[in-house]
């Protein structure tokens, strides 16, 4: 008899033992996660941590082994001959221009659009909605060449007009606006419109003031996706100062002409600070803009 | 409270599109702004950097004249180096140079202005056909043969039989010409040409008691004696890592590579241009003994990575002793990169020939430099003669010379002589031509640049291991068979 | 909208409807003009120039029916090859970034907001920065004599460990591809890491408190739950994923040029070498209906399988 309650005691003990273990165990798995997930951050941030450090690498450091993790001999001489060999300024100027252009056309067309496909319906809706999504969906390169011959024929090369007009129509602009339209209540609007306003009016009073963080949203990614869109910028800029920054950057380490690591990296890291600069001011609405496309909310 | 910031990106937007299609409209065409650039990116072109002297658009305009005014859009190389050339202390650019050329003809010509862009060498596989597809193309274009034939077999130059005089042309190399013949169609004027060979770093031989392996004395060698020098040089354990130094990364200077499969006694080209003719055993010969050097450690690991540029560092660096290159890489090149303290080891440059198998050396790879015009959609015949005479000026003899001299090529015309007379390697390097002959690279066939591009993949798949010699080859030729459509 | 509503549907035809909505018409002109002009009738004629040799002079193109297709499947190697790398490549990055995304998110998501945002921003930066400075990066540290990933493969024993020389990272066929792969990889997790801690947020914390009671480990509730739940963004990225990873195309060009042996050449690095180094538009553009049929397709049955979750 006592032999039973003692093991019983025994066995329960042990199974709070056990318990605890596993709860130490999970406990220790996790915060390990934690730590990777830290680790994985900072491994996310090396490569642009390298890019600025090397930036104010001499040659002669750079190419070092072992390399060095933070410059010994900081020198100002790649940035020199970044900012006074070379037009980058005006690349930074043109990247600038088409990026806002882009951004500027985008937010007009998208909003406009976007409305419509939210709030209003209209016979062919769905298809002219599909019709944008599936573009989104394939591959632009198909239409690269023919969107090239056009801008030949329409004598846009090396001119703001390629950069920016041929994205007039930027149908995740559209989408992103929809999304977050049909989140609108329409009794807003319906009141509106028992008030008189005219449809224009009810889209400029009522709807835009509340579309707002959408179109910041909207806003910025247009600009990015302006910004970075390296392969068209490739293809219509020729002339050394219609180059956008991305374009006349990367000549710095593509082809024959190679230079200091140094120097590239100097136009890697101004090619950067742009987009940094706006990441950060409007950090909140590159996680709406992301989020309200795809999560319900 | 972030919306409130809302309003910067449309006020700042509406301002830089104004600015935009402000600029955009007043950019392309108008001289005047075009000017305005020219004269701040000069100024700062001082700075020494490969890609500064890029295209810069200049407008050299004439006092007003009788004859009707004639714009010419000339597009040119950078082949004139303003650090290294000689003769001409005074200029700053390439651009400087070239508007010295065309200066020299405007002040008789005054009713005629050209227009000058100086495109880089990254720049100018790209710009020129894209221009061309834009309907744009420059009127005359100074470049490599290996790209301007691409332009004659699409059918976009002037023929330039029909418009250049008989008495004129007599006066070229008829060699020279008739690689420029292109189905029976002079596509350009070929002004000048470079002669590739191999440079050897001797220091390192001297320094262990070698330098007899190198047969400097008749730079006749074979590859059995080439093998033996690199193993030698690298065992002396004086610094040298990996004696031969190049790159099959891209296609970039491939004849430093090619010049082993001539060395061998084979063609790399068909003699009717028709596609690859490596299907031999000479061929064979040579990527067997190239594989051999690699996997023995006698060439740069990197091989299959490396760029130019680290090939010219290892070289510099003394890791390396044999390199490809040209009178201008001893008389030019490594003495700016010692000027400009690139060169960390002993460095006594010399111009040899490749190694070969059979009894003699092969020819040399030349690469000529031709001025190409092209078809312009409303352009009288008035302007042809024009554009014409001004092309003449360009090839003329008198320039030829200059440029000759300046650059370190060889010249075309009978009536420039040997303008380098007394340099010892162009000497050397005339006398290799003389005896050797040249080898044909397939600058002027059809998809030249397509082959020329397919082939790095199969040498760098032979030195990973991942294909044989022969399969490379095999690869090669059936590559080059699909292109060809055969 | 009310007022009309008021009239019998019915009496109506599609002509009044189509009258009635002109506003909505209107709204959507500025976009859908251009849409149809910049996007759309290129797209088409993409098609079309596929079916032509067009090369840089206009006067000599000709019509050659399926002779472009032909020729790629029977007589372009490296296209073959390229087809191939896509795959491989697709199939690597997508599931490490969707494993990889979902992992950080379900870690991060019970910390602190500050580390919250840090590990967002961390992981969005390498997208903020764009493809270009990044390749130009790490071709940099890839390199095998000076690079520092094999720094600190080194100073973590990897070499010693192995017994293996330094590897040029690009210059292996074996390694060139996986390393191409690692930087697309670094800059696909950003937007994915976002959505997924949006969708934890939106889980009710009703339900852990449920399962909580009812005994349930850290385990079970993440794959019984957390995951189930994250069903639809999961799906959602993946397809977004997919169509990035099969356009890939910068780091080739920058980075490897498609070496070494062709071991990196994708189907958009051959488009733009057919189409802006040979200048053969039509060859190129036939590539480009190639890829469009694949990823249509391929966005088709994940849309299929998406449809019920996700709606549009």
């Amino acid at each position: 008899m006592a032999d039973f309650t003692v093991s019983q005691a025994e066995a329960e003990r042990l199974q709070l033992q056990k318990a605890i273990w596993s709860a130490r165990l999970t406990r220790l798995l996790w915060w390990l996660a934690v730590l990777a997930v830290f680790v994985g951050s900072l491994l996310s941030l090396m490569p642009i941590y390298w890019m600025i450090t090397g930036s104010f690498k001499i040659q002669h450091d750079a190419i070092a082994y072992p390399p060095e993790l933070f410059p010994t001999h900081p020198t100002l001489q790649n940035w020199e001959k970044l900012l006074v060999g070379m037009p980058t300024l005006r690349w930074l100027l043109n990247s600038f221009i088409a990026a806002s252009g882009v951004a500027l056309l985008g937010v007009i067309t998208s909003t406009l659009a976007g409305y419509a496909f939210g709030k209003k319906r209209f016979p062919g809706q769905n298809l002219l909605f599909w019709l944008l999504l599936l573009t989104m969906m394939l591959p632009k390169q198909i239409s690269l060449i023919p969107l090239f011959i056009m801008m030949r024929d329409l004598k846009w090369f090396d001119t703001y007009f390629a950069l920016i007009i041929p994205y007039a129509a930027y149908p995740f602009g559209i989408f992103l606006v929809k999304q977050f339209m049909q989140g609108i209540p329409n009794d807003l609007l319906d009141a509106a419109k028992i008030d008189g306003a005219s449809e224009f009016g009810v889209f400029w009073h009522v709807v835009l003031p509340l579309t707002k963080p959408a179109v910041g949203a909207l806003a910025i990614f247009a600009f990015m996706f302006g910004w970075n869109d390296y392969i068209w910028q490739l293809v219509v800029t020729n002339k050394q100062t219609m180059l956008t920054l991305p374009v006349g950057v990367s000549k710095l380490v593509a082809g024959w002409a190679t230079i200091d690591i140094g120097v590239g990296m100097a136009g890697a890291t101004l090619a950067f600070i742009p987009m940094l600069v706006i990441f950060l001011l409007f950090q909140d609405y590159f996680v709406k803009g992301i989020t309200v496309g795809a999560v319900k909310g | 409270m972030r919306g409130k910031w809302l309003w910067i990106i449309p006020v700042v937007g509406v301002a830089l599109l104004a600015l935009s299609l402000f600029i955009a409209a007043c950019a392309p065409a108008t001289p005047q702004i075009v000017e305005v650039t020219k004269e701040v990116v000069v100024e700062k072109e001082v700075v020494k950097t490969v890609v500064v002297e890029k295209e810069v658009p200049v407008l050299v305009t004439p006092t007003p004249e009788v004859k009707k005014p004639v714009k010419i859009e000339l597009w040119v190389d950078p082949r004139f180096d303003p650090q290294t050339a000689k003769g001409h202390p005074e200029l700053k650019t390439a651009l400087d140079y070239e508007k010295m050329v065309a200066n020299d003809y405007i002040k008789n010509n005054p009713h005629v202005s050209v227009e000058i862009q100086v495109l880089d060498w990254a720049d100018l596989p790209k710009k020129v056909p894209v221009a061309i597809a834009g309907g744009v193309p420059p009127d005359i274009l100074r470049d490599y043969l290996g790209r301007t034939s691409a332009y004659a077999y699409e059918g976009v130059t002037v023929n330039l039989e029909e418009v250049v005089p008989k008495e004129e042309l007599a006066d070229f190399l008829p060699g020279l010409l008739e690689l420029y013949t292109i189905n029976g169609h002079l596509h350009g004027l070929p002004i000048f040409y470079w002669v590739q060979n191999m440079v050897v770093n001797a220091a390192p031989f001297e320094k262990a008691g070698l330098l007899d392996m190198l047969s400097l004395d008749d730079h006749d060698w074979t590859f059995d004696e080439f093998y033996a020098a690199a193993k030698a040089i690298k065992e002396a354990n004086v610094g040298v890592e990996y004696p031969l130094v190049m790159q099959v990364a891209s296609e970039q200077g491939d004849y430093a590579v090619h010049a082993f499969i001539w060395g061998a006694g084979s063609n790399t080209w068909r003699d009717d241009c028709q596609g690859l003719d490596l299907d031999n055993p000479q061929a064979l010969a040579a990527m067997e003994f190239l594989n051999k050097l690699y996997k023995e450690g006698l060439i740069n690991p990197d091989v299959t990575t490396a760029g130019w540029q680290d090939v010219n560092n290892l070289f510099y660096a003394g890791k390396g002793v044999f390199m490809g290159g040209g009178i201008s890489t001893v008389n030019v090149s490594i003495p700016q990169a010692q000027k400009e303290g690139k060169v960390t080891a002993p460095m006594d440059a010399r111009l040899t020939l490749y190694p070969h198998l059979g009894d003699k050396p092969s020819g040399l790879p030349v690469g000529p430099t031709g001025l190409v015009m092209f078809q312009k959609q409303g352009r009288s015949d008035y302007e042809l003669q024009e554009i014409t005479k001004f092309l003449i000026h360009l090839s003329s003899e008198k320039w030829q010379r200059d440029y000759c001299i300046s650059s370190g090529q060889f010249p075309t015309r009978y009536s420039v002589g040997a303008p380098l007379a007394g340099d010892p390697n162009y000497e050397l390097t005339l006398e290799w031509i003389k005896k050797y002959g040249v080898v044909s690279m397939g600058l002027n066939c059809p998809h030249y640049y397509e082959v020329r591009t397919a082939m790095p993949a199969f040498f760098q798949a032979m030195f990973l291991g991942k294909m044989t010699p022969q399969e490379a080859i095999n690869g090669m030729m059936k590559a080059s068979k699909d292109i060809f459509g055969k | 909208m009310t007022v009309l509503a008021a009239y019998p549907e019915r009496r109506r035809t599609w002509w009044q409807k189509i009258w009635d909505a002109r506003a909505a018409y209107l709204f959507i002109l500025p976009a859908y003009i251009p849409f149809i002009v910049f996007v759309l009738y290129p797209l088409i004629n993409g098609l079309r120039l596929s079916f032509y040799e067009a090369g840089v002079n206009k006067a000599k193109w000709r019509f050659i029916g399926f002779d472009n297709f032909v020729r790629l499947f029977t007589r372009d190697d490296v296209f073959i090859i390229a087809l191939k790398n896509t795959f491989l490549f697709v199939l690597i990055v997508v599931p490490v970034v969707v494993v990889i995304s979902i992992f950080l998110a379900v870690i991060v998501f019970p910390l602190p907001r500050a580390a919250q945002s840090f590990v967002r921003m961390s992981f969005y930066m390498p997208v903020v920065s764009g493809g270009v400075v990044l390749a130009m990066v790490w071709i940099w540290i890839f390199n095998r004599d000076f690079g520092l990933l094999n720094y600190l493969l080194e100073i973590a024993g990897f070499y010693k460990l192995l017994g293996i020389p330094k590897i040029g990272w690009l210059a292996q066929t074996e390694t060139a591809l996986l390393s191409l792969a690692m930087v697309v990889i670094s800059w696909s997790i950003g937007q994915p890491l976002i959505l997924f801690l949006a969708a934890l947020g939106n889980i009710s914390e009703e339900l852990y408190d449920a399962a909580k009671i009812d005994g349930a480990s850290g385990w079970q509730i993440f794959w019984k739950i957390t995951l189930p739940l994250l069903r639809p963004t999961t799906l959602f990225v993946l397809v977004t994923t997919t169509i990035n990873v099969f356009q890939v195309f910068v780091v080739v060009l920058l980075m490897t040029l498609g070496g070494p042996a062709n071991a990196t050449q994708t189907i958009v690095y051959r488009i733009y070498e057919n189409a802006f180094v040979f200048y053969k538009y039509g060859y190129g553009a036939a590539m480009g209906v190639v890829l469009l049929l694949i990823v249509g397709s391929i966005a088709y049955f994940q849309f299929k399988l998406l449809g019920q979750e996700v709606e549009y």
